[in-house]
């Protein structure tokens, strides 16, 4: 069979578009009084027309898959609160925030030296969560939760409480591995304030404390990545071999604290004992595989007994020659 | 109380929507695959923009990046979410037809510089400046992004 060129491809592509666009009839309103049936003159006030929930709770997940960029976009802030002191090689926290598809992760700075276990972010998503608080506590560290109306809800699995304080303040709160208890505070909601927070939560799929070591490297390594690279990942199964996997991470660190990543990343090819033919080997889809220690970065949400390598000479190469690689 | 103000920010509101309503529904089509989802976003992207339009230098541009931004959340949202809605369905003929679906079967950053790239006709760069990536990324999506579509095309051929 003739594969396609990539003109003819691209030839094809463009028709179709036009094609497409074409078919697409749009009944643009004459004139803005027409929009949304919104009459208000002079002076024009739009307003959401009805959308289906189903829209809405896609803005909210839009929203809440975005948090991430929020952590670099929106004023990032340290607030501790006065603690114990946790050991000093766990100072900084990161969030893994990619449960489907898309995602981020933003890595909030502790202030080194000081000794808070405990941290605080606050920023604002559009004009729709214009504010919301994430506090991240050791286990045992004590932070009451304001009165109001307890309810609950699920999240991945996960039964969340939520405090809906007079001021319409939903507080969700649970408790994450490695000690650690978040509550995440978010406002009334132009939306509905129910999907944002429980979307919210369920962005927030993983939170673990950092190493300064590992704190570091993410910092060294800020704008290291670009989309669609290939990193090379070292993990020994606990049976005792050693495979060395690529591992396709879609995404990029930004201003030295978030690292966004793509659906790929949870994705590992592994090298070596692959055969031709064998399925791709999901790290998700086996969260019982215990996988020691190569050489460490920071830990995988998923299997947080695995380390991502990267290798110092990596640098602008493609999956494809990293796959053919080795 | 009507103020000069109000009236400059509906003046270059209404411009803006009766030059560009219709071009952003086809530009959405083509990245979200639903007309009804398209016409939506537009929508929303048009009342979230007004505020700031005064404020911007080229409010066209503004309001594209707004739009394929907003074409990209709504495409990265939970396939769960995602389930619930079909593309309507379209009079193609076969060939266009065929490369209709694999285009839509890309995932959503694909889905975006390519339309970017061979429907809005824009350049590399203005395609990174308008998605906030950069230019190498913008050439390794458009290649793997051809790369991917060949490979659908190819296998639809070949059943």
């Amino acid at each position: 069979m003739t594969e396609l060129t990539d003109n003819d491809l691209i030839g094809r592509l463009t028709a179709t578009y036009q094609r497409v666009a074409d078919a697409t009839v749009v009944n643009t309103p004459r004139s803005i009084e027409d929009f949304d049936d919104v009459t208000v003159a002079p002076v024009v006030t739009l307003t959401p027309r009805p959308r289906s929930i189903r829209i809405l709770t896609g803005l909210a997940v839009a929203a809440a898959v975005a948090l991430g960029a929020v952590m670099t976009m929106s004023r990032l802030t340290s607030n501790p609160v006065p603690t114990a002191a946790p050991p000093q090689s766990l100072r900084h926290v990161v969030l893994w925030t990619a449960p489907e598809g898309y995602g981020y992760i933003g890595v909030v700075p502790g202030a080194p030296g000081t000794g808070e276990t405990s941290y605080y972010a606050a920023g604002s998503f559009d004009d729709e969560i214009p504010d919301w608080r994430l506090t991240v506590l050791r286990r045992g560290e004590v932070q009451a939760l304001p009165d109001g109306q307890a309810s609950t809800v699920e999240s991945r699995g996960r039964i969340i409480d939520v405090i809906t304080t007079a001021d319409g303040v939903r507080h969700a709160s649970w408790q994450e591995a490695q000690d650690l208890d978040v509550i995440l505070s978010v406002p009334p909601q132009k939306l509905d304030g129910d999907l944002v927070l429980n979307d919210l939560v369920a962005a927030i799929s993983y939170v673990t404390f950092v190493t300064d070591a590992q704190w570091n490297e993410l910092q060294r390594r800020s704008g290291f990545f670009e989309f669609h690279e290939c990193v090379k990942l070292q993990a020994q199964r606990s049976s005792g071999g050693l495979s060395t996997l690529t591992m396709a991470i879609g995404g990029s660190v930004q201003r030295g604290v978030t690292w966004r990543i793509g659906p790929e990343s949870r994705s590992f090819l592994p090298r070596g004992a692959q055969q031709p033919g064998d399925p791709e080997w999901r790290l998700t889809a086996d969260p019982n595989e215990q996988l020691a220690v190569g050489e460490s970065l920071f830990p995988h949400p998923n299997a947080p007994s695995m380390y991502v390598v990267v290798p110092d000479d990596f640098q602008n190469q493609s999956c494809d020659e990293l796959e053919h690689f080795g | 109380m009507i103020t000069t103000e109000d009236t400059m920010e509906t003046d270059i509101f209404e411009a803006l929507y009766r030059e560009r309503h219709a071009p952003m529904v086809r530009l959405a089509r083509l990245i979200v695959g639903s007309q009804m989802v398209a016409e939506e976003l537009v929508h929303d992207t048009f009342l979230r923009v007004r505020p700031h339009l005064e404020r911007v230098d080229t409010p066209n541009a503004y309001l594209r990046t707004a739009v394929v931004n907003a074409c990209r959340s709504w495409l990265e949202r939970s396939a769960r979410e995602r389930r619930h809605y079909i593309s309507e369905p379209l009079s193609l003929p076969p060939e266009y037809d065929e490369t209709w679906k694999a285009v839509q079967a890309l995932p959503p950053r694909y889905r975006s510089v390519l339309a970017l790239r061979f429907y809005e006709d824009m350049s590399e760069a203005d395609i990174a400046s308008a998605l906030g990536i950069s230019v190498g990324t913008v050439k390794s999506t458009i290649h793997r992004g051809l790369d991917k579509l060949r490979k659908e095309l190819t296998h639809d051929r070949a059943h």
